[in-house]
């Protein structure tokens, strides 16, 4: 069963100016539910920018985006912010991680913007880290001191936070691979 | 979605309040610094616009002095004639002025006039104004009524002299003899640039004083008929006298007010200045180009934040900030002023008349200053730091993530 469908995407930046790039020529791709699919290719061959597009963090310039057959690049702003809060997760690279933020509120900050209290969130979120070990890092006030990979482990938890309440996951992960150390393949892919 | 999210984006706001010391603290003390500034010229400038308009009141419709070669002389009696034939005058009555000491060093303004003429107006300064004891009549000699300010400039001397009615205080006078007076009366007037330094005593006594001989005096004090245009009786005056200056009550306000708001002026640019520096650090702290809140922003956009909740977040933080700072500038600024006297701003809104005595520095809180000054700190800071942020929030979260 098809979950992700892109038929003939562009992306381009800078249009009409002398900046003007094709980050993603004519991608048409499908992706079937269940299944751990990644994307390789050589440093500004777009591999980031088509995970944008069908994780509705930007919307293509040509073509179309469809995710469980229903066409979600054309989708109001508001719609797509509602998905990606609800039906997708993105572990991001280390980088990502909000500096002032502890471990355990930067892994509770998916769910900030939901009525969940704080409280219970970063109470998950202690829950969640404990699990893999890190009980002693949880408010740790200087993340950026994390390891490379006790960061990854952090970003990947927020993503496995958001899970728990809904149906459907899409996890997305750009730039992982062989240079992303420690990452745990134990994503959630679907639920239910 | 309900009160418990509007609480945890307050929560994350706050947090992040505490969680950039540097960038909050440096936002909280320029508006501190610069809210206490306005505030305090602000209360002094309130306070003098009361004041001048509690002197005006108080004081005659017009004041008659003489100009020769643009400088201000004595007035010859004859002119007293010709002045109270004008049509519209009801009463004009001379008036011998000027400034003395104690012997301290501190200014004091004595005042002479005649007190049946000054007493028979209605309104007219210290008729129905005196805390303690009465006013003078035409028979007092070496008499005074003295302001509360003379009061407790002597009780904080280093003789801690009390001065209360029937008390003796010697004046020097303008050759360096010390001529003595007996107080009658302490003024309570809601003016204090008029009567807080002010020793009312009867003519005659003040020309020993100051030195003006019997045939002049200062000026001339004229009350207009019920119901006449002052303005046309101050053009009868001027066109029948021709070396007079004719001050009418509304052109010794305007030019009293004009001081004092061209000094605030000058004072509230100052503040302008550093109230445009506190915008720009708070338009660098959260715009586009600080990369940190940029890439935040992104993040929250990408996790699933509206742009309303990214908005709320950065008003919430602004908010505080701005909240904070104004309400400890107002704060320091009601203790700095009301408290401590307001050094050195005082002395550069009030110039001259801060030979006024310590205390006599006429202040007023109005709840459309603190108004004034809660939304000028407010909006610009909520400005500079919400607009970057919601443009970076209406962007696709992609380009604000990645900087393309």
């Amino acid at each position: 069963m098809v979950l992700i469908r892109t038929e003939e995407v562009w992306k381009t930046y800078g249009v009409d100016t002398a900046r003007q790039v094709d980050a993603v020529r004519n991608v048409s791709v499908t992706i079937d539910k269940g299944t751990i699919t990644a994307f390789a290719g050589p440093s500004g061959s777009g591999k980031t920018t088509l995970l944008s597009l069908i994780g509705l963090l930007s919307r293509p310039s040509r073509g179309r985006v469809f995710l469980d057959e229903q066409e979600v690049s054309q989708y109001s702003e508001v719609y797509r912010t509602k998905m990606r809060r609800d039906e997708i997760g993105f572990i991001f690279q280390a980088q990502y991680l909000i500096p002032q933020l502890t471990a355990v509120e930067n892994v509770a900050l998916p769910k900030i913007c939901t009525d969940i209290s704080r409280d219970e969130a970063e109470e998950q979120a202690k829950v969640k880290l404990i699990e893999i070990g890190l009980e002693q890092r949880l408010e740790i006030k200087e993340i950026q001191k994390l390891s490379n990979a006790t960061k990854s482990e952090v970003l990947r938890i927020s993503m496995m936070i958001k899970k728990s309440q809904h149906k459907r996951r899409l996890p997305l992960i750009p730039k992982i691979g062989l240079r992303t150390p420690g990452i745990d393949w134990r994503i959630p892919t679907q639920e239910g | 979605m309900g009160a418990r999210k509007h609480s945890n984006l307050a929560s994350y706001a706050l947090g992040n309040v505490l969680k950039y010391r540097t960038k909050s603290a440096a936002i909280v003390i320029a508006l501190f610094i610069s809210t206490s500034i306005i505030c305090s010229v602000e209360f002094i400038r309130e306070g003098v616009v009361q004041d001048i308009s509690a002197s005006v009141d108080e004081g005659p419709d017009i004041v008659v002095q003489r100009l020769i070669g643009g400088r201000q002389v004595v007035v010859p009696n004859e002119w007293m004639a010709n002045v109270t034939d004008t049509q519209g005058v009801r009463l004009a009555t001379p008036r011998v002025w000027g400034y003395t000491d104690v012997g301290n060093g501190r200014l004091l303004t004595v005042m002479g006039i005649n007190s049946t003429e000054y007493g028979s107006v209605l309104g007219a300064a210290g008729t129905e104004t005196l805390d303690n004891g009465r006013f003078l009549d035409e028979s007092d000699t070496r008499k005074m009524v003295v302001g509360s300010g003379i009061v407790d400039m002597m009780a904080t001397s280093a003789l801690s002299i009390q001065i209360e009615v029937g008390s003796v205080l010697s004046l020097i006078s303008y050759n360096g003899e010390l001529v003595e007076f007996e107080v009658i009366g302490i003024f309570s007037s809601d003016s204090k640039i008029f009567s807080y330094d002010l020793i009312l005593t009867d003519i005659g006594s003040a020309r020993e004083v100051l030195g003006v001989d019997n045939s002049s005096c200062t000026d001339v004090a004229v009350w207009a008929e019920y119901g006449s245009d002052l303005n046309s009786v101050a053009f009868r005056l001027d066109t029948e006298i021709a070396d007079a200056r004719v001050l009418t009550r509304d052109a010794m306000s305007e030019t009293m007010l004009k001081t004092y708001g061209g000094r605030a002026g000058v004072v509230a640019l100052l503040w302008t200045v550093v109230l445009l520096a506190v915008v720009l650090l708070a338009f660098t702290a959260s715009s586009a180009g600080s990369e940190e809140a940029r890439r935040e922003v992104g993040l929250l956009k990408a996790l699933g934040f509206d742009t309303v909740d990214i908005l709320e977040i950065r008003m919430l933080e602004s908010l505080t900030l701005s909240l904070l700072g104004v309400s400890l500038g107002i704060s320091f600024a009601i203790v700095y002023s009301f408290v401590l006297g307001a050094p050195i701003i005082a002395g550069f809104l009030l110039g001259w008349n801060l030979l006024l005595l310590n205390g006599g520095i006429p202040l007023a809180v109005t709840v459309s200053t603190i108004f004034t000054v809660y939304v000028v700190g407010l909006v610009p800071i909520l400005v500079a730091s919400v607009i970057p942020s919601w443009r970076n929030a209406i962007t696709e979260p992609d380009i604000v993530l990645r900087g393309v």
